[in-house]
């Protein structure tokens, strides 16, 4: 039997380095993170789907002051929303070079996983963002 | 124009900043001291039947259960006292709940209020706290905070409709100006465009002179039922429209992030409720917890056309002499950001308009006004549109 679409289990998945959506087998919907009732039809026939975890950049921010003590070592960071190539919006740490100018409205990216889980509570393994090269930029 | 839901007969509001030594009730009863002596007809034990409070933050103060407290604080213990959260809106949520209430026959006069004592922490513990209202699982595990969504929504509209920087900077600059009038403000000082856009980057392209601060404050309105408003006051100020609605939680879960539309939605709610449209606005308060917010609010109000928010500004129409001028008080950026308070608070000040009671910020002749209040990463909008009784 599959596990149940919860947003532990989407992020058990990670820890398995996979990005797992829900698709709603009556209308079709994609939701990531997983629901087990679906927003657009209320069908709770919902069933795991692997997500290919490439998508575009749509908005970012530098972030070079954290709000969160968890944070506050790791500034600056870059986070934003993607427009995944299956469809749902995801938003994330996207990791990049030294150069923020790197990271533009429209890049390519592709999803990565932390190897270790995080060292405090609810220690979910994070998925974060890199940006894909394009073979003549390298 | 519709009739009256319910009208505003009496207000009154703390000084909002860092008050040292007092807590969330003290400051309470501070504003309502003011609301009962604006209204020398009020018996407050005879005539307020159940209070609604907006308050957010727990844990500054170590103090939950706060309604109770606020009503025993104000001598108004046994009524029906209520605590309604929905983050920075929750105020104006209470509002809308006690309007509801008044016009379902349970209650004729009711006190509406928020209160919030925000400068017990500093720094990074603060910041920890404030920004559990963004969504855990995608936006707070992600290290993504208040200024970091705000930031994400104004790179979307710079990107979509060409919004500048110093046009999202101006915004504070208008606000800082106005809020040098308002001696219940926290941020009393001018500061230019050079000064705002020279301040420190906090989330690209958010810099901190672009935010509000968190402060304590409280505030409070006396709401009564339309019939009865004339035995308390020479002046109503009639409630003839609210909206109010939401976004999914996330961000990344809406689709387009240039409009807000949670805004747009109440907004169209309160103006077909009211029977009027934009263009008879007369001033206006909206939430500029960081400047983006409002020109957002501009376009989502129907003052301008979608993506014309940063040239609505600079041709000055938003100024207190302008077209439609807008956060008259300062807005969150002059006066402070007592987050369950804050909606409140921007009912106050069209009422202190609508009434001529605004001192030296007072405009001439208006009689519409509208207050836009948003709560979490825009998730939250309530509009409410009063106008003064003639």
């Amino acid at each position: 039997m599959e596990p149940e679409p919860t947003i532990e289990q989407f992020y058990i998945y990670c820890s398995e380095k996979k990005l797992m959506g829900v698709r709603c087998k009556d209308c079709g919907s994609i939701q990531v993170p997983p629901r087990a009732l679906c927003t657009l039809c209320f069908s709770s026939n919902m069933e795991w789907q692997r997500l290919s975890g490439l998508g575009k950049v749509l908005t970012f921010t530098e972030v070079q002051s954290a709000g969160y003590s968890n944070f506050q070592e790791i500034v600056p960071y870059t986070v934003g929303i993607v427009q995944l190539d299956e469809g749902p919006q995801l938003s994330g740490i996207i990791k990049h070079s030294e150069s923020i100018k790197e990271i533009y409205v429209g890049a390519d990216v592709s999803i990565e996983f932390e190897t270790e889980p995080s060292a405090y509570w609810p220690n979910w393994p994070r998925y974060y963002f890199t940006i894909i090269h394009q073979s003549n930029d390298v | 124009m519709a009739k009256a839901l319910a009208s505003i007969v009496s207000a009154g509001c703390s000084v909002f900043g860092k008050r040292e030594g007092l807590s969330s009730r003290e400051l309470f009863v501070e504003a309502f001291h003011e609301a009962l002596e604006r209204c020398p007809d009020l018996d407050p034990r005879r005539d307020i039947k159940a209070s609604f409070i907006g308050h957010v933050y727990q844990g500054y103060e170590k103090q939950g259960h706060l309604a109770v407290a606020l009503a025993d604080w104000a001598g108004l213990t046994p009524i029906p006292s209520t605590r309604i959260e929905n983050a920075c809106a929750s105020s104006t949520v209470a509002l809308r709940v006690a309007v509801a209430s008044i016009a379902a026959g349970f209650y004729d006069i009711v006190l509406v209020g928020g209160a919030e004592k925000l400068t017990t922490l500093s720094g990074i513990e603060s910041q920890d706290l404030a920004n559990t209202f963004l969504d855990f699982p995608t936006e707070q595990w992600n290290g993504i905070s208040f200024p970091s969504v705000f930031a994400m929504v104004a790179r979307a509209h710079m990107h979509k409709y060409g919004t500048t920087e110093r046009q999202m900077a101006q915004v504070a600059v208008k606000n800082l100006s106005h809020g040098i009038m308002n001696p219940k403000a926290a941020m009393r000082k001018e500061l230019s465009i050079e000064d705002i856009m020279d301040s420190r980057v906090i989330s690209s392209p958010i810099k901190l002179q672009e935010c509000t601060m968190l402060t304590d404050g409280a505030c409070c309105l006396i709401i009564t039922r339309a019939d009865l408003a004339e035995s308390f006051t020479s002046i109503p100020v009639d409630i003839i429209g609210m909206g109010q609605s939401h976004e999914k939680i996330g961000l990344a879960g809406r689709g387009d992030l240039a409009i807000p539309m949670a805004a747009v939605r109440a907004a169209t709610e309160a103006y077909q409720m009211a029977g009027v449209g934009p263009e008879q606005i007369e001033i206006a308060e909206v939430h500029d917890c960081f400047t983006i917010g409002e020109i957002l609010a501009y376009e989502a109000l129907g003052f301008c056309e979608f993506g014309d928010g940063g040239k609505l500004l600079e041709e000055g129409a938003t100024y207190k002499d302008g077209r439609i001028p807008v956060n008259t008080d300062g807005g969150l950026k002059a006066k402070g950001h007592p987050v369950g308070a804050t909606g409140a608070a921007q009912i106050y000040e069209i009422y202190l308009q609508l009434t001529e009671q605004a001192g030296e910020r007072q405009l001439k002749n208006v009689d519409i006004g509208l207050a836009h209040n948003i709560g979490g990463n825009l998730s939250s909008c309530t509009v409410t549109i009063m106008k003064r009784r003639r």
